[in-house]
């Protein structure tokens, strides 16, 4: 994002609208106007939807390689990163009626670094990979994250994208249920080595008990099971099916 | 991203928390039939239009900038609705499982409730998705309470200033608690923030 600082007034109305922060007053030709950090900005344009600003001010200018991947994993207008030609579709637990690709017995995972709110940077996001290809993850093939690694079989990235970052990356992977305990350790190992924070999400087919198959592997981790959930209901119906 | 997934709250936080996601394949939404079946959930959900708190679709906005016949006139492949009662979000899911739409329906909420809901009107949950909370530097997050509202938009396009921002302004009498509410929601762009939740925690802190 960037403010015309001939058009901004200094009004500070935008200010809290920054989902990160960013946005503070400077001093400009002997006043008081507001810019946009452009190391902490993650490019997700709140504040412009935001429509606070008197003066329309705040523009996104066109954004090239790499800085273009911060609206990737923060605009949620800019649309998912691209999976690889060619991928199947990420194991995503709302599609898994059609898909099918989380299947009894195996757990799909979903890290979304920097989440909630406050941000990654890219070189955060390749420690974890890194840590969980040490453990022997698959990464999803059909994730954006995976198609930015230089080498999907050790979570790295290319050097030039490490400062990027992003409000939500996600790590997509699926394990079979008795891998969970040493993926748990480490990404409880490498949490402590990064300077942000990350979500966990875990997705499990379901049988006729509901009960959450993996919930307990989560536990003996040391991990608290939120009581919130998603829950696909059981209506979807493929096209296989349905005709 | 999992939107509605992690949202934070204990176990009692979430009765009046239910967001539904009523979805097609992505690459049939531009199927005829399929788009026929989507308009239909629309149908649905308009009978119930007084108890939803908030609906909308992915990059559509919420209830602040669109009524439902113009969110049935789009069709996108994906419908969110929020619910701020159990017994109402499960007659709505019942009334979509008896039209027999074929579509996928997930339904966030306290997962036991959700779960006891699918059983007493006949379906077999087949997918979940849980969170094991948030790792990590946590002495960057803000407070919790903070969180229980913000998180509430899973892009997080709530700031925690935004909210501290309209709290003052609640303090100085210049806001009330829904207008609050509903400044917060108009900056989730796929109408499943629940603004009904928010002024509730809204009133538990000012």
């Amino acid at each position: 994002m960037k403010v015309n600082k001939e058009a901004c007034i200094g009004c500070k109305a935008c200010h809290p609208y920054c989902t990160v922060g960013a946005i503070s007053l400077v001093e400009w030709e002997g006043k008081k106007k507001s810019e946009a950090n452009q190391t902490d900005c993650v490019e997700c344009g709140a504040c412009i939807r935001s429509g606070v600003c008197p003066k329309d001010a705040i523009a996104m200018p066109e954004l090239e390689w790499p800085r273009k991947l911060r609206s990737h994993f923060s605009n949620p207008y800019a649309g998912h990163l691209p999976a690889k030609k060619g991928a199947p579709p990420a194991a995503e637990p709302k599609l898994n009626e059609w898909t099918g690709r989380i299947s009894e017995g195996m757990t799909a995972i979903v890290v979304e670094v920097g989440r909630p709110g406050v941000s990654a940077s890219l070189r955060d996001v390749q420690k974890i990979c890194m840590a969980l290809a040490a453990v022997g993850v698959e990464f999803d093939p059909g994730s954006g994250v995976t198609a930015l690694m230089t080498d999907p079989a050790t979570g790295r990235f290319s050097d030039d994208i490490l400062n990027e970052k992003g409000l939500s990356v996600m790590i997509q992977f699926s394990i079979a249920n008795n891998a969970l305990p040493s993926v748990l350790r480490a990404l409880r190992e490498v949490s402590s080595r990064i300077d942000t924070v990350f979500s966990i999400g875990l997705s499990n087919r379901l049988d006729g008990s509901a009960v959450i198959p993996t919930a307990s592997y989560a536990e003996e981790a040391g991990f608290t099971v939120r009581p919130h959930a998603k829950t696909v209901v059981g209506l979807g119906r493929s096209k296989r099916e349905g005709e | 991203m999992s939107h509605s997934l992690h949202r934070c709250g204990n176990a009692d936080s979430f009765h009046d928390d239910y967001v539904m996601l009523i979805m097609t394949s992505p690459d049939r939404a531009n199927d005829p039939d399929v788009k026929g079946k989507m308009q239909e959930a629309w149908d649905v959900l308009s009978s119930f239009a007084a108890d939803l708190t908030n609906y909308g679709a992915v990059k559509g906005g919420g209830r602040h900038r669109k009524g439902i016949k113009e969110f049935k006139e789009e069709v996108k492949f994906l419908i969110h609705a929020v619910f701020t009662d159990r017994d109402v979000m499960k007659a709505c899911l019942k009334e979509i499982k008896n039209r027999d739409l074929g579509l996928s329906v997930t339904v966030s909420g306290h997962f036991d409730e959700v779960k006891g809901a699918c059983q007493e009107i006949g379906l077999v949950p087949h997918t979940v998705q849980y969170s094991l909370g948030v790792v990590g530097k946590t002495e960057l997050l803000p407070d919790e309470k903070v969180l229980e509202i913000t998180t509430m938009c899973g892009h997080a396009m709530v700031s925690p200033n935004l909210l501290l921002h309209l709290v003052k302004k609640i303090e100085a009498g210049k806001l009330t608690h829904a207008e609050a509410a509903l400044e917060l929601s108009r900056q989730c762009e796929c109408g499943i923030f629940n603004p009904a939740r928010a002024e509730r925690l809204l009133r538990q802190m000012v």
